[in-house]
């Protein structure tokens, strides 16, 4: 085989792995993070929508909380209508539990768009080590196996 | 078998290699998990201890404000109540219901534990560090290093095995025998008695050994001083080379050396007597010996050496060899009183007695009272010379060697024999009987 091709060759290996495939375990690792923002939201989404449903929202409620290394103490919440949100970069914002839902919806759009162009940019980086990977195939001579 | 492990002999480098990367991998994969480990643990620790700190201070107050997380995303205001009544999650689904100081004292049994496991984590890394650090420092993995291969089959084994059980009866016989011997040995006190004595008689003799040793090397002093007295006097016959000054010299220190007694007969001797006598090396133990070293002396030395070079070349071995012919002439010697020595041969009268090796010299007490003190002896000798010779430092020198020579050895047996005391046991032995 032609020494060149055989250099060649080798490159895009060396690229598949040490570039496209980082960038992949990347890519997968911010979905990761972005999928669970989003279930964190469902799921307070549906906490406030019980609150609202049942009259928790005027009599209060009680909860374990955890104090760490899950120790739970007893808590008491007299007053549900209100509720504080993180709304990102370490800041929080009193919300009644209606502004609260709106908020929560806006986020969870908000994060599944950029789930969506997350998935493409996956997409994206496969097809290119797909792409790149044919070439070599190419390249070695193993043509239509 | 043999075949696999002649392979493993014969191990390429690559080969070696590889695994020394196998190895090297292994070990920092395992050294990456212990340090996750420590860490985890450390947290838990560290959480532990913020537990407990909580629950000190919760129960203080019958109620505490806090900002009850819903979720990870979003808190309500409320209350912590029931602050001494905590519910702990063990695991597997269950929970307990403790109280504050319950559950501190849970809090430290888990930290103890977490404790330990630092400890018994932190060995682990050394044992991984230290195999890391093993190979590198002895070069394990070095080029030229080879295993080692014992072939060994099985038959061998067998046979091996079957002569080490013989050997193993053989020696064990050898070892009852002995231990037989021994309790035969001293079952009465009759043994008991004769093994003592036994043992005591060795003793005596290497105790004899040794101050016969050193008795013999006192003779041997003594003869030498005496030769060269001798050589002096036949130097002084024979050699006419010899200056006049030396013969005049040497046929005074004779006139002292005889001792004023009769100088005719002395004379005599002097002229008749045809004793040749040689040694080594005169010149040296004069030296070592004496200080006070004179030129005369020196002189006679050299001469003297001459004569040796031309009789004894042969005898320049490290033995001191004396040889010496007899005249045919027999001297008449005067009768010298018992107690002085006047001459070599009053010596061989005071200590001619044949003495067997093993018995104590007669002539060691004797002796000892015989020989004045030093350096008494020395000066009045030399008193006696300045008054009757000029040049009677020679002669204090030589006689002092003689002296010397015969009274150190001495004093030293002397010494040796006082101090030879009959062991006790013995003596109470004799004293039963």
């Amino acid at each position: 085989m032609d020494p060149q091709i055989q250099q060649k060759i080798l490159q895009f290996e060396t690229f598949i792995n040490d570039v496209l495939k980082a960038d992949l375990a990347k890519l997968a690792e911010k979905l990761d993070t972005k999928n669970a923002d989003v279930t964190e939201f469902l799921q307070l989404k549906s906490v406030i929508t019980t609150f609202q449903n049942t009259n928790a929202e005027k009599i209060g409620f009680k909860t374990k909380v955890d104090i760490g290394n899950n120790f739970f103490i007893q808590a008491h919440v007299p007053d549900a209508s209100k509720i504080i949100l993180d709304v990102g970069l370490g800041h929080y914002i009193e919300f009644t539990l209606d502004e609260a839902l709106i908020v929560i919806n806006i986020r969870i759009k908000l994060l599944e768009q950029q789930i969506a162009n997350l998935r493409k940019a996956v997409a994206r980086t496969n097809a290119h080590i797909k792409l790149i990977l044919i070439a070599i195939r190419d390249l070695q001579g193993m043509r239509d196996i | 078998m043999d075949s696999s492990i002649t392979k493993d002999a014969t191990m390429e480098p690559q080969a070696i290699k590889s695994y020394q990367q196998i190895l090297d991998n292994v070990l920092a994969q395992k050294l990456e998990q212990n340090e996750k480990r420590i860490k985890a643990i450390t947290d838990y620790k560290k959480g532990h201890k913020k537990v407990i700190e909580g629950l000190e201070a919760y129960p203080l107050s019958l109620s505490e404000n806090c900002m009850v997380p819903i979720g990870k995303l979003a808190f309500m205001k409320g209350k912590l109540t029931h602050t001494n009544e905590i519910l702990i999650y063990l695991g597997e689904g269950y929970f307990v219901k403790y109280s504050a100081s319950q559950a501190i004292a849970l809090c430290n049994r888990r930290i103890a534990w977490a404790d330990e496991m630092l400890k018994s984590l932190e060995t682990e890394k050394n044992l991984y560090e230290m195999r890391q650090y093993i190979p590198l420092e002895h070069d394990v993995f070095g080029k030229d290093r080879k295993d080692i291969v014992e072939h060994w089959t099985e038959n061998k084994l067998d046979e091996w095995k079957v002569q080490h059980r013989q050997r193993e009866k053989e020696y064990r016989q050898k070892l009852a025998k002995l231990k037989e011997k021994e309790r035969i040995d001293i079952r009465t006190e009759e043994d008991l008695f004769k093994k003592l004595d036994q043992l005591e008689v060795e003793e005596a003799l290497e105790d004899e050994i040794y101050r016969l040793e050193t008795e013999r090397k006192a003779y041997y002093d003594l003869k030498d001083g005496k030769v060269y007295d001798e050589s002096e006097e036949d130097e002084s016959d024979s050699d006419q080379i010899t200056t006049e000054k030396i013969q005049e010299e040497l046929k005074k220190l004779e006139d002292i050396q005889m001792d004023r007694a009769t100088s005719d007969t002395s004379k005599d001797t002097n002229t008749k007597e045809k004793r040749r006598i040689s040694f080594a090396e005169p010149c040296v133990i004069e030296d070592e010996s004496n200080t006070k070293e004179i030129s005369i002396s020196r002189e006679v030395c050299s001469a003297l050496k001459q004569d040796i070079c031309n009789e004894s070349s042969e005898d320049e071995n490290d033995t001191i060899r004396i040889e010496f012919s007899h005249s045919s002439h027999t001297p008449d010697i005067v009768e010298s009183n018992n107690m002085e020595i006047q001459s070599p041969v009053d010596i061989y009268k005071m200590f001619n007695a044949p003495k067997s090796i093993l018995k104590r010299s007669p002539n060691d007490m004797i002796f000892n009272e015989a020989a004045p003190p030093l350096n008494e002896s020395s000066s009045t000798d030399t008193e006696d010379e300045i008054e009757h010779v000029k040049h009677s430092a020679y002669n204090s020198v030589i006689k002092e060697i003689v002296q010397e020579s015969k009274t150190s050895p001495v004093n030293v047996s002397t010494e040796k024999d006082e101090k030879r005391i009959v062991s006790r046991f013995k003596l109470e032995r004799a004293g039963r009987k």
